[in-house]
């Protein structure tokens, strides 16, 4: 026996709320800091997200030259996990909601 | 000074005139932000931007922040009890340290804590801080600076060391 699908229309499905949906994701953010040198933030990123050294690179030399880099996006309670790995190594870290 | 890497998987600061010898056992005072609110500030950086959220802030304070100092005093308690081996000669004109490998990541959060405390306390610009090559001093200040890019040769050092990359250091086992 066939069975008729109701079509659905996608433009409804993919419109959802970024205010209230709990799945907006969270980035934590790695500001500038002069004192921080280079391989000591490149040595955080390598132990506190296992960043491959080319990765960690990368997002070092964002922080440094453009004074900000988005290093990790996900659900909320992982970015305060790692906002508080990244304050204990004393970098300037801090979380925002994406949809800012 | 010599570095050299210890026979006990250490690495080892020979020759330490006195001056340096007085720089490294001012780390945990140096790195104590007692009195300035900017360096205090600075270890405790917010949590959050472009959001205010009272109830989360008002719980980092409570339980993330004291465990925060707690982990910045244990690491300035092992760097200070490898100091006491520095600090038990002081008549010795070149002195010696010793830091086992498994102390490293405590010094160099502990070095990295000092210099923060430091570059807050003496209110250091980006470009004072790109001075390397301070050799003469003639204010508390400029020690200060000397002070810092000591702890910053250091702290490079031991970096390096945990990764494996000191070859061209070409280091003798002492």
């Amino acid at each position: 026996m066939a069975v008729d699908f109701p079509e659905i229309e996608m433009d409804e499905l993919v419109d959802t709320d970024s205010e209230t949906g709990l799945d907006v994701p969270w980035n934590v953010v790695v500001f500038n800091d002069p004192v921080n040198l280079m391989s000591y933030v490149t040595m955080v990123f390598e132990k506190v997200f296992a960043y491959g050294k080319e990765r960690s690179e990368k997002h070092m030399m964002e922080v440094h030259e453009l004074g900000r880099s988005i290093v990790w996006s996900g659900v909320r309670e992982k970015a305060e996990y790692y906002v508080e790995r990244l304050h204990s190594f004393q970098l300037l870290a801090a979380m925002e909601h994406q949809s800012r | 000074m010599e570095v050299s890497l210890g026979t006990q998987g250490s690495l080892v600061l020979n020759r330490l005139d006195p001056f340096l010898t007085e720089i490294l056992r001012q780390i945990p005072d140096a790195a104590n932000p007692a009195g300035d609110a900017n360096a205090l500030a600075r270890l405790s950086p917010p949590p959050i931007v472009g959001e205010v959220d009272d109830e989360f802030l008002q719980d980092w304070e409570d339980y993330v922040k004291p465990e925060l100092q707690a982990l910045f005093s244990e690491a300035l308690s092992v760097v200070s009890q490898d100091l006491l081996g520095l600090m038990n000669h002081p008549t010795n004109a070149r002195n010696r340290l010793e830091i086992p490998l498994e102390h490293a990541d405590a010094w160099i959060n502990a070095l990295n804590q000092a210099r923060i405390v430091l570059a807050e306390r003496h209110r250091f610009t980006e470009d004072e801080l790109g001075k390397c090559g301070i050799l003469c001093f003639e204010s508390r200040r400029d020690l200060a600076l000397v002070q810092m890019n000591f702890y910053a040769m250091i702290q490079e050092m031991l970096i390096r060391w945990i990764s494996d990359d000191l070859e061209d250091l070409e280091l003798e086992e002492s």
